[in-house]
């Protein structure tokens, strides 16, 4: 049994002033197995961030079914939503979407302060993590007064802290210098070899060259994947951008 | 075309982020509208509508619109600050594309120029129909005729133009200097930065204690309101700048304490609420105090005015005893001995006989009253010893016979030569004797228990001196004992007066032309024998005093809507600014797995946090306020405090509802903002 299934999924976009309609998904099908780590890549536009919204419950989809678990998500409440997603999703954007009212440490309990831990469980929870993100440090300040890195460290700390069944990660490293985004990617691969699930969205081939698998996309459907297999990251890379070239002159895969 | 690079600037800026300017300007607006609607009642052409305590109205509005332009100074300062801070990011980035700070500053001073120019023109605008809908109910509640035309006072309009111009400017010239004075980066970051604790924290909180307690002190031991009015609203000065010291370092305090406690701040529903809190700390105690502050001037002003209102029936019956009331001052102490009055009340029976008058008698008291300086026990009446700003020792002291006293409250009481009962008012008289003290006479007397606590009818003798009512046996006596020597004073005086009041059975009889029938019968009968005499018509009175109180009634309830509405769009700009500051925030928390219950329980938590502590200070400010208010009353010839207590009481009530309610409605106003975040 997959961790996650997606089956025939698509999402029709209805711009306001009714007329135009925008199909962001097609048809998209496709498993992620526990314990893996997918790449998601595709062409800007191509609906990666629709998709990854719709698995995180963010967004409806027009079709389709979403199962995490033996939970069709679609049958999730309004309500009940949110907790799902702070019991079994974590996140890390782009954008870091840091909080700038609370401190690091605050922003990485936020999701357990919500679901009620006391501060000991919490407390308990974030050392380990945070000694292996080498955030203790900074832990006492505000996003503000940290580095981009520093403050995605402090968001994967955050979507770590809970535990989830899956992490979802829209282009984490899209706002990171070379540095930071080895540094980051360095972390997924550890965090991933601990057994923790990762789907991840990146225009970056290196990026995508850590992952165990990289799902293409095109035109709302998952075009190919492929498999990393034995072969090294540098092997792996190249096959990445040989499909990415094809892939954008719209020639065939062999 | 370059000339008009800036304002374009500047307008471009007041377009992009109207969610923060809009409330700003209305703010602003509603500032300038109602210091200009206080200036137009406080001018003459309003006030002489009022048939009475005009000069005293006229200084209480004026010296209003003075508390108000320093109100409005502090308030707007801070609003603006903090919406300098938001704008900072913008002028940081312009700052970072080549933009000088003398750019910075230009830019900054045409949107000042354009804020205050629309907020000076709208809030007149504004001003001029409330002060229109004001003028035309005052009229009617004084039964005079309504003109629709408006007008438009100069000089209320200038004042307001020149106080707001002067707090634009300041305000200008603060934010000029602010961003002056930081570098790029950190504009930049000021938005995201949460506010800092004021440097020396606890000194602001202690500072504003002492002033604060200076103003209590102040409040309590001010004797005559009149005299001393200056005073009084240096205390309200006070009372606003201790209110903004004492809860901007008061949540600074609170802030930390609540963060501290890990078990109160690790709750989902304490957690966003106490970090947003400490994100916004200053700005925090700034709202609160600005509530507090407009919530004391609304209960004070309802308070009194509705007292004022309530208690006119009392006033009149205390005022007027009868439906005719005869005063008459003698020459001579002599007049007053029962031969004498006897003689003048046949005369004024056999008047109503002869006009088939039925009048019974409502109240008849004689009495003497004296001014003099108390000294324990001791009141010395030779007032030319008098300094003349000592007016705290001074009393009224009316001396009234004990068969006179007995007849009219039906009492029998019974005294030796040397006891008097008294009945003091506003002044405690705990000694167990009292002497009277002219020159080289002197009367002393053992005190004894009055069997009721007031002396029901003599409430006319009130004045805002305290009053000593002194009742001995021998009138005749202690009057002529002391009229020579009180009489030789060049300061003093000995008042011989008699009160007659009737009550008119017969229908058809106008009691204005009975009261002046009789009294010019009267001037001829007594011939030189009295100094002065008149009649109060009740039925006159009433009417005078109903319209006279009327008129507070209604400028009051119109200056409290006023107010009120300040408090509203206060907590509605809170409620704004902070929702859309806010908005972005609930969004990443809604991803991190905030549900909507979540976000409504923290709302909540904070609304309890900080919901009564505007309350709680306008009630203490209450408190002071209260010894003050009630001899301002007097003035108005109210002399008992207890109907102020309860309207203080109830506006106080219906004020924490109303608050309550303004409070709800705009915290779901931000619930929808936070709640649309994507
Ligand atoms: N809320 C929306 N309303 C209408 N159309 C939308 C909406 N969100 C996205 N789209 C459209 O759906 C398509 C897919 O968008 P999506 O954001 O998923 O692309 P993406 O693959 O994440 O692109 P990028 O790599 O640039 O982030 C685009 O054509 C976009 O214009
Ligand atoms: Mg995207």
């Amino acid at each position: 049994m997959s961790l996650l299934e997606v089956k025939n999924l698509k999402k029709v976009y209805k711009t306001r002033f009714g007329g135009q309609e925008v199909e962001a998904l097609k048809d998209v099908n496709f498993t992620v197995e526990s314990g893996e780590y997918v790449a998601i890549m595709g062409e800007s536009g191509s609906g990666k961030t629709t998709l990854l919204n719709i698995l995180a419950a963010l967004d409806k989809a027009t079709a389709g079914k979403v199962i995490l678990q033996n939970m069709d998500l679609s049958g999730i409440s309004d309500k009940a939503v949110a907790t799902f997603r702070r019991d079994n999703l974590g996140f890390v954007f782009q954008e870091f979407n840091l909080l700038d009212t609370f401190t690091l440490e605050d922003n990485i309990y936020l999701p357990l302060v919500l679901a009620g831990n006391s501060y000991k469980t919490m407390k308990g929870k974030l050392d380990p993590i945070a000694d292996k993100l080498g955030i203790t440090s900074l832990l006492k300040k505000y996003p503000y007064e940290v580095s981009g890195g520093q403050k995605q460290r402090a968001a994967v700390a955050r979507a770590l802290i809970t535990d989830p069944k899956i992490i979802l990660a829209d282009e984490p490293t899209g706002a990171l210098d070379s540095k930071s985004s080895d540094e980051l990617l360095k972390l997924f691969g550890e965090v991933n070899e601990m057994g923790q699930t990762i789907l991840m969205v990146t225009h970056s081939a290196k990026a995508a060259s850590c992952a165990g698998r990289v799902l293409f996309i095109k035109d709302g459907e998952v075009y190919h994947q492929i498999y990393r297999g034995d072969t090294t990251n540098e092997l792996f890379y190249q096959k990445i951008t040989e499909t990415l070239t094809v892939l954008t002159r719209g020639g065939n895969i062999a | 075309m370059r000339t008009l690079f800036y304002p374009r600037l500047a307008w471009d800026g007041i377009r992009k982020n109207k969610r923060m300017v809009f409330p700003y300007v209305l703010t602003c607006i509603c500032m300038i509208s109602m210091f200009y609607t206080v200036a137009y009642l406080a001018s003459p052409h309003t006030t002489e509508l009022l048939p009475r305590g005009r000069g005293t109205t006229e200084t209480f509005m004026a010296l209003g619109c003075f508390v108000m332009a320093i109100f409005s100074l502090i308030f707007l300062f801070y609003t603006n600050s903090f919406l300098i801070r938001r704008r900072a990011a913008e002028f940081g980035l312009y700052n970072v594309l080549g933009m000088g700070k003398r750019n910075l500053a230009k830019i900054i001073t045409h949107e000042s120029m354009i804020t205050s120019g629309f907020s000076i023109f709208f809030g007149i605008a504004i001003g001029i129909v409330f002060s229109k809908i004001s003028e035309i109910g005052l009229i009617s509640m004084l039964g005079g005729t309504i003109t629709y035309t408006v007008r438009v006072d100069l000089f209320s309009m200038v004042s307001t133009v020149i106080v707001f111009t002067g707090i634009f400017g300041i305000i200008w010239i603060s934010s000029v200097i602010r961003v002056g004075r930081s570098t790029a980066v950190s504009l930049m970051k000021s938005d995201k930065a949460g506010e800092k604790p004021p440097k020396a924290n606890w000194f602001l909180g202690l500072f504003g204690a002492v002033i604060l307690g200076g103003a209590y002190y102040i409040a309590c031991t001010l004797k005559n309101p009149i005299s001393a009015i200056m005073w009084f609203f240096v205390a309200v000065v006070m009372v606003i700048v201790a209110t903004y010291l004492l809860l901007i370092a008061g949540s600074v305090v609170l802030c930390r304490i609540l963060q501290k406690n890990k078990s109160y701040y690790y709750k989902a529903n304490h957690f966003v609420s106490v970090s947003s809190m400490v994100y916004r700390m200053k700005r925090n105690g700034a709202g609160l105090a600005s509530i507090a502050i407009i919530s004391t001037m609304v209960l004070v002003i309802l308070s009194s005015t509705t007292c004022l209102w309530f208690g006119t029936q009392r006033m009149i019956t205390s005022l007027y005893p009868g439906d005719v009331n005869f005063m008459i001052n003698f020459r001579d102490s002599d007049q007053l001995a029962d031969e004498n009055i006897n003689f003048i009340k046949e005369y004024i029976d056999e008047i109503n006989r002869e006009e088939n008058v039925d009048a019974s008698v409502a109240l008849d008291i004689r009495y003497l009253n004296m001014f003099g300086n108390a000294d324990g026990d001791t009141i010395d009446f030779e007032m030319s010893s008098m300094d003349e700003y000592s007016s705290d020792i001074i009393r009224s002291v009316c001396v009234v016979s004990l068969d006179n006293y007995n007849e009219q409250t039906g009492s029998s009481l019974s005294l030796s030569d040397d006891e008097a009962i008294i009945f003091a008012s506003d002044c405690n008289f705990n000694y167990d004797t009292i002497t009277l003290k002219c020159g080289d006479v002197s009367d002393s007397f053992r005190i004894v228990k009055p069997d009721t606590k007031t002396f029901t009818g003599a409430d006319f003798m009130k004045d805002i001196v305290p009053l000593i009512i002194l009742v001995v046996p021998d009138f005749t006596g202690v009057a002529g004992d002391f009229a020579e020597c009180v009489d030789a004073d060049d300061y003093s005086i000995m008042d011989m007066r008699w009160v007659y009041s009737v009550d008119i059975a017969t229908d058809g009889i106008v009691s204005s032309e009975y009261g002046y029938a009789v009294t010019e019968k009267l001037r001829d009968a007594l011939e030189d024998n009295f100094s002065w005499m008149y009649f109060l018509d009740r039925e006159e009175g009433e009417s005078e005093y109903l319209s006279l109180n009327g008129s507070f009634l209604f400028l009051g309830i119109m200056l409290s809507i006023i107010f009120a509405l300040a408090a509203v769009l206060i907590i509605y700009y809170k409620q704004i600014s902070e929702g859309y500051e806010d908005c972005k925030r609930f969004g990443v928390m809604r991803k991190v797995g905030m549900t909507g219950k979540d976000i409504k329980r923290s709302i909540n938590s904070q609304l309890l946090v900080v919901f009564f502590i505007p309350l709680v200070f306008a009630g203490v400010h209450l408190i002071f306020a209260f010894p003050i208010i009630s001899k301002l009353l007097v003035l108005f010839g109210l002399y008992d405090a207890t109907p102020f207590m309860i309207t203080t009481i109830v506006s106080f009530a219906l004020f924490a509802l109303f608050y309550t309610a303004v409070y709800k409605v705009t915290s779901n106003v931000y619930y929808n903002i936070v709640s649309d975040a994507k």
